[in-house]
């Protein structure tokens, strides 16, 4: 009798199938669900009427009834919010990532297409210097910027923003170039063109992408950055959005005062989400140049 | 016919020359900007600057390795301490990455109906300035009003000291809360390097009625190994630095129960302006980063994309 | 005045020499092949005449001039790339005028040129697209519209057919022969191929391993082979070589190999390898005196050319057979004229001028 038991284990393995595609889906709706909620409680708290101490497991589910625009109107009434917090990141992210995408482009493009001698050892080198970590060099900077009295002034926190990325979006830049056949400059040569005439009118068109990626990823250490800020920002006037939040979380979970929260939330949102929607726009690029660049927490 | 009389190496050099000018810029932010400030750490940890009165010794004197002897032979054995805390941390934080990471990414692997809609959603956590996230989970992990205690009082349980109590609780908070900041990376990462696996190989072995557990180990594993290998200890070596998560949450507390390097070496320096003490903790995580990372990066081939 | 010549040529790469001594010249107007299995140094020679490559001994000289020190940009030369190297980001009218304005050639003129070009290749019609959208033989049209543009000196070309498929191969082959004969420009032209070589070449420079091993006509290249090497790489199926010894005895000198015994001379007594092609070599169903007997292994049929080949007591032979009725296992006998063998030197592997006879 081989033909029943040969349609027998056909319907087995198709039993099997159908049961590991259901506990593939419940596991990524559970993961999906874990991966979502804490967003969806910014921004659902963030528009809810209700104070913090009242929340109830029932008061999270969607309710037309419970919704509010205080806490935004709240945020953004206050002119400080553009005047300063806004005005500042916006500065030090833009200005990090201009002059971080220059240095990340020509360092790039150096390693990935000199073969200058000492190359190697000096990417070892650049591997050694990055295990030193980049949080504690705020100690000697402290000291380096209050000698050159740049302690609260933009220049000094520009100039360590902009190296900060350097080496990160440099490798970025170099893996990319590495990608892009030889010939293509070469060609450029033979056609009449200069090395740098080969390299603005083929590489630099060619690496558009990743030079977006690049200003993305060096303006977002800056945009987040509290401890350089907290470190060298001492007045009013420099302040940013980051430590504004800072402050406004710190009230919200020592004071418990429920609305503080509802302003926290609507902060974060207005802070976060639209580098959220830039990140999932460039998602292919940053995941690929990732995966070899190093790794973002 | 007129030759050119020109070395040959003054025509290279007039050809290459622009390989320097264009490293000019990251030679000068190294040595600055890295390489000075990383001798002056080394520096600071070998004199005294904090805010103790030590007996007849004024600020900014050279000291030797007083301050070595200090942090080693204190009464409190904090440099113990802050070693295992920051090991811990990152190992606990990376074998939870690379388990859920790997776990999900071989079941977004299989053909399934709205696959890329669950990768984008779960990409979220990710996308998010983590600065930002990280202050929210500090709030939901709150143990009066926080969010987690009240989804654990819908199940009878009674709500956890996440950011004041034992061992289990706080390092459990701080876990949950690194993994759902980073475990989409992971996901995606591995996800990107088990589709770079040539399709035929597995339909060759599965032909050869090689179980999915064999696939796993014989196909799977050794194609993603490197892959998973480099970014295990590229994580390994940023989670044991990694600042914000411990620092906002619980600061190292309570107690030094959750202290790392880089969060007390920012509150010696910043809070409490030992700034040689902080000098002299940031010299010992270094070396142990050098001890870690040389090695790894040397005797594997795990970064061969560096060198290409 | 477009001539090439290259003057004692060495390219070291660090341990590997990929040029070793090569001395050649391309005369205004000429078109020469430069043949040779692959990783034999025939890219690093041409790029050397482009200027992307500097040789670390020698001279190059384009026309009069001693070039050695000139930029690519200055060279006055054209290249086509293997891979055609068409800039993936501009459409394919801002890749065929790249090198015009490079120069700043007038708006004009540029555009008057590149129309020109384009209807020459058939490619008019997708000027408006980028690389990404066309065929691979399309693109090797741009890439051959972006040299032809920019009218320079010298042409040259890296392998730029292999990358089609064989039908397009070869009739690119002949248009691209015929586009020389139009235009009479220099033209040097990287293969691995020897049917690419033998019908596009005025002369072939056949390179072993960096070293100009025969630079002279196809026919001449064919016919007498001045090395071994190029015995056995130009012609299809390869020439057969066997190896024996010139021994003077009582009765005269004579070529001995273990199957086979000749006349000879023209040598001193020594270790030889006779080369005989598959076309020269007769094959019959009966014995006849000093033939070889031979087994079939098989037939190749490629449909106008049938291969045989055939095991004998010491070794193979392929030959060239009209009839396709051998079966495997059937015993056949070949003979050959003594007049169409080839020598070279056992060692060297230098043609000698050995003549032999029955
Ligand atoms: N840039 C280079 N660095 C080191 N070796 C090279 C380089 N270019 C070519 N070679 C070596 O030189 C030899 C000749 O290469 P090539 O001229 O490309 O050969 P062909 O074009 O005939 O196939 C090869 O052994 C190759 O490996
Ligand atoms: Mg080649």
């Amino acid at each position: 009798m081989k033909l029943p038991s040969f349609f027998g284990s056909r319907r087995k393995r198709l039993k099997s199938r159908i049961v590991s595609r259901i506990l593939s889906h419940f596991a990524l709706i559970v993961a999906t669900l874990f991966a979502l909620f804490p967003i969806y409680f910014i921004f659902w708290t963030s528009i809810l009427k209700i104070q913090l101490a009242a929340i109830s497991l029932s008061s999270l589910i969607p309710n037309l009834a419970l919704i509010t625009l205080y806490n935004y109107n709240y945020v953004l009434s206050d002119p400080t919010f553009f005047t300063i917090y806004l005005k500042n990141s916006l500065i030090f992210g833009l200005s990090a990532a201009g002059v971080g995408l220059v240095l990340a482009l020509f360092t790039g493009y150096a390693l990935s297409r000199f073969t200058f001698p000492g190359r190697k050892p000096f990417i070892y080198f650049i591997i050694a210097l990055m295990q030193f970590p980049g949080t504690m060099l705020v100690i000697p900077y402290f000291f380096m910027f209050k000698e050159l009295n740049l302690i609260n002034t933009y220049l000094g926190l520009i100039i360590p923003y902009s190296a900060g990325s350097i080496v990160f979006t440099g490798i970025l830049v170099k893996n990319y170039i590495d990608s892009i056949p030889e010939d293509l400059e070469e060609a450029a040569l033979v056609d009449g063109e200069t090395k740098t005439g080969a390299f603005t009118k083929v590489i630099i068109p060619l690496i558009k992408p990743i030079l977006g990626l690049g200003v993305l990823l060096a303006f977002i250490g800056p945009y987040t950055d509290f401890i350089l800020a907290r470190a060298f920002i001492t007045g009013n006037s420099l302040q940013t959005l980051a430590l504004r939040l800072y402050s406004v979380s710190s009230i919200s979970s020592s004071g418990g005062a429920a609305i503080d929260y509802g302003v926290f939330s609507a902060f974060s949102f207005l802070m976060g989400i639209p580098i959220l929607i830039i990140y999932l726009i460039f998602q292919k690029y940053i995941i690929s140049g990732l995966t070899l660049g190093g790794v973002k927490g | 016919m007129a030759h050119i009389e020109e070395k040959p190496f003054l025509f290279r050099l007039k050809r290459e020359w622009p390989a320097y000018l264009y490293l000019l810029p990251m030679l000068v932010v190294l040595l600055l900007l890295t390489i000075y400030p990383i001798s002056l750490t080394f520096y600071y940890s070998l004199t005294f600057n904090g805010p103790l009165p030590a007996p007849g010794i004024p600020p900014n004197t050279y000291v030797g390795l007083r301050n070595y002897n200090i942090i080693g032979t204190s009464d409190l054995p904090l440099t113990e301490t802050l070693i295992m805390n920051s090991f811990f941390w990152a190992t606990a934080s990376i074998v939870i990455f690379i388990a859920v990471g790997l776990g999900l990414a071989a079941i977004l692997n299989q053909p399934l109906r709205g696959k890329t809609v669950y990768r984008t959603l779960l990409l979220f956590p990710w996308a998010m300035p983590a600065f930002i996230t990280i202050l929210t989970w500090s709030n939901m992990l709150n143990f009066n009003f926080g969010i987690i205690n009240a989804i654990l009082g819908l199940f009878s349980i009674p709500p956890v000291q996440w950011t004041t109590g034992g061992f289990w609780a706080v390092w459990g908070g701080l876990l949950l809360m690194n993994t759902w900041l980073s475990f989409p990376y992971y996901m995606v990462v591995f996800l990107a390097a088990m589709q770079s696996i040539p399709k035929d190989l597995y339909e060759s072995a599965e032909i050869d009625g090689a179980s999915i557990l064999y696939r796993f180990t014989h196909i799977t594993v050794p194609y993603i190994g490197s892959t998973v290998g480099f970014v295990a200890l590229m994580g390994w070596l940023f989670t044991f630095n990694n600042f914000y998560p411990i620092y906002l949450v619980t600061a190292g507390g309570p107690g030094n129960l959750t202290s790392i390097f880089v969060v007390r070496v920012f509150q010696e320096a910043f809070e409490r302006s030992h700034y040689s003490l902080a000098a002299t903790y940031t010299v010992i995580d270094f070396i142990i980063m050098l001890f870690v990372a040389i090695p790894a990066i040397k005797y594997t081939r795990l970064s061969e994309g560096w060198f290409k | 005045m477009a001539t090439v010549r290259l003057e004692h040529i060495t390219k070291k790469f660090g341990e590997t020499t990929a040029v070793d001594d090569i001395s050649l010249t391309v005369n205004d107007g000429e078109f020469v092949v430069l043949l040779g299995p692959s990783g034999c140094g025939k890219t690093t020679t041409l790029r050397i005449v482009s200027g992307l490559e500097v040789q670390s001994e020698g001279h190059v000289y384009i026309g009069d001039r001693v070039v050695d020190n000139v930029e690519p940009k200055d060279r006055n030369v054209a290249m086509v790339f293997q891979s055609y190297a068409l800039y993936p980001h501009l459409k394919i009218y801002d890749n065929i005028a790249f090198g015009l304005k490079a120069r700043h050639v007038p708006r004009a003129e540029i555009i008057k040129k590149v129309n020109e070009t384009a209807k020459m290749l058939q490619i008019h019609q997708l000027l408006d697209r980028k690389p990404a959208a066309l065929s691979g033989g399309q693109r090797q049209r741009v890439a051959l519209a972006r040299a032809l543009v920019r009218d320079p000196e010298v042409f040259l070309l890296d392998e730029p057919l292999s990358n089609l498929d064989a039908k397009l191969r070869a009739a690119t082959r002949i248009e691209i022969k015929n586009l020389h004969l139009r235009l009479r420009k220099t033209m040097v032209y990287v293969t691995h191929d020897q049917v690419e070589a033998m019908t596009l070449a005025d002369k072939i420079a056949v390179i072993n391993q960096g070293k100009l091993l025969q630079f002279a006509s196809p026919m001449e290249v064919f016919m007498k082979p001045a090395h071994r090497f190029v015995g056995d790489f130009v012609g299809y199926p390869s020439m057969n070589m066997l190896g024996g010894e010139l021994e003077e005895t009582a009765a005269g000198t004579f070529f001995f190999t273990p199957a086979i015994r000749m006349k000879a001379s023209g040598a001193q007594a020594g270790k030889y390898i006779l080369g005989i092609r598959p076309e020269d070599i007769v094959v019959s169903k009966s014995s006849s005196k000093g033939s070889l007997e031979c087994t079939v292994r098989g037939l190749e049929r490629t449909g106008s050319d049938n291969y045989l080949f055939l095991d004998y007591s010491e070794g193979g032979i392929v030959a060239s057979v009209t009839g396709p009725d051998y079966s495997a296992g059937e015993k056949v006998y070949v003979t050959f004229d003594p007049a169409n063998a080839h020598f070279f030197d056992a060692v060297t592997g230098a043609a000698v001028p050995l003549s032999a006879s029955i």
